[in-house]
C-alpha cells in the first residue's frame, strides 16, 4: 500500500491548529461552519504554528531537543534522505508519540479553558478593551439571550420574551420568562422555552379590556404548565426585555395581586 | 443553552405566589412589585426593565 507520507505528516502537524480553533470559537452552528474557507485555513495554520512553537520551546524542560531537520527531511521527495529520516523517527517513536499526544490534548483543553476565562472575566463584552480579540462575533444570540454583554454588577435577573404567533389565523401575544434556547445545526434559532407564560389575542389592543382578575390585567391569561416551547420559525415578531429585581421598602405600593397569606394581610 | 436567570429570579419563579405576581402587567412607572413570604418573613421586591447593555 502506498501512503503519501509527506501529506500525512503535514496533516498531523496542522491538525492541532484546527482542533484549537474549533474549541476556541463560540458559534451557534453545531454541524456547519460557514466561515470563509480562507479564514478557517489561515486561523488553523496560525494556531498550529503557535502550538508547535510552544511545544518545541518546552521540549528542553523535559530533557529533549526537537530536531526540526528530521521533520523537513520527512517532507523531502529524495528517497535516500527520506529513508534516513524515517529510521531516525522509528528509533524515537515513544518521544514523538508523546509530543503529538500531548499536543492534541493541549489543542483540545487549552482553548476550552481560555474560552471559559474569557466568559468568566467578560473580556468579550462589547465595551471591553479586549473585545476586538476575544468577542465571539459568530454568536449574536448568545450575547442577546445570556446577558453576556452586561457588566457583572448591572446584570439583569431574567429576560422576558414576548412573541407574536398566529394561532388558527389569529395573532396571539405570548409572554414569559425565557428559560432556555436552542439552535438548529445551521446556527439559526430553533426554539425558545418560556416559563410563567401568559397569552392574549393581539387584536384585544383595539377592543375593551376584559378584567377577569388582577392577573388578567391587560388581557393576559396564564398558561398552566412549567415550560412553554416556542418554535422560532412560527414567531412573527419577538420582543426581549431585560428585567432587574431589586429589594424594595415595605412602604411601597401594594402589588396588583396581593398574596393571601397572613404576611400579605399585614400590608393592607 | 440556558438563558440569563439569576438565583433570585429562580427563587421567585419557584414560588407559586411570587410567580403569579411576576405575571402582573407593570405599573405606569414600569415596575412590578412582588412580595415574598419566606421563613415567616416578608420580603418586598421591585421588578423593573433595564436597558440593553450594547
Amino acid at each position: 500500500m502506498n501512503v503519501a507520507l509527506p501529506a500525512l505528516i503535514a496533516f498531523l502537524c496542522l491538525l492541532p491548529g484546527f482542533i484549537f480553533r474549533s474549541r476556541l470559537k463560540r458559534v451557534e452552528s453545531t454541524s456547519l461552519d460557514y466561515s470563509p474557507f480562507g479564514r478557517v485555513v489561515s486561523e488553523g495554520v496560525l494556531w498550529a504554528g503557535a502550538l508547535h512553537v510552544v511545544w518545541i520551546a518546552s521540549c528542553p524542560a523535559f530533557g529533549y531537543v526537537a530536531d526540526l531537520g528530521i521533520a523537513l527531511k520527512l517532507l523531502s521527495s529524495n528517497l535516500d534522505v527520506h529513508g534516513k529520516a524515517l529510521e531516525t523517527v522509528a528509533s524515537q517513536i515513544p518521544r514523538i508519540a508523546g509530543y503529538f499526544i500531548s499536543l492534541y490534548a493541549g489543542a483540545y483543553l487549552i482553548p476550552s479553558i481560555v474560552r471559559r476565562l474569557i466568559s468568566r472575566y467578560r473580556l468579550d463584552r462589547y465595551d471591553s478593551d479586549w473585545s476586538w480579540l476575544f468577542r465571539f462575533n459568530d454568536a449574536p444570540w448568545y450575547y442577546l439571550l445570556t446577558g453576556a454583554d452586561f457588566d457583572e454588577d448591572e446584570e439583569p435577573d431574567f429576560i422576558e420574551a414576548t412573541a407574536i404567533f398566529n394561532v388558527a389565523g389569529e395573532p396571539y401575544l405570548f409572554k414569559g420568562v425565557l428559560d432556555r434556547f436552542y439552535f438548529k445545526s445551521d446556527g439559526t434559532l430553533d426554539r425558545l422555552v418560556l416559563e410563567n407564560t401568559t397569552r392574549r389575542k393581539l387584536n384585544e389592543d383595539k377592543g375593551p379590556r376584559r378584567r377577569r382578575s388582577a392577573a388578567a390585567e391587560g388581557g393576559f391569561s396564564a398558561i398552566e404548565g412549567d415550560s412553554f416551547v416556542i418554535q422560532y420559525d412560527q414567531v412573527v415578531t419577538l420582543n426581549i426585555q431585560y428585567k432587574k429585581i431589586d429589594l424594595a421598602s415595605a412602604a411601597g405600593p401594594m402589588p396588583l395581586a396581593a398574596p393571601t397569606d397572613n404576611a400579605a394581610e399585614t400590608l393592607t | 443553552m440556558k438563558a440569563l436567570k439569576s438565583p433570585l429570579a429562580k427563587q421567585l419563579l419557584s414560588n407559586p405566589r411570587t410567580r403569579e405576581q411576576l405575571r402582573q402587567v407593570p405599573s405606569s412607572t414600569g415596575e412590578t412589585r412582588v412580595v415574598e413570604l419566606r421563613n415567616g418573613q416578608t420580603q418586598h421586591y421591585v421588578v423593573r426593565v433595564v436597558p440593553k447593555a450594547a
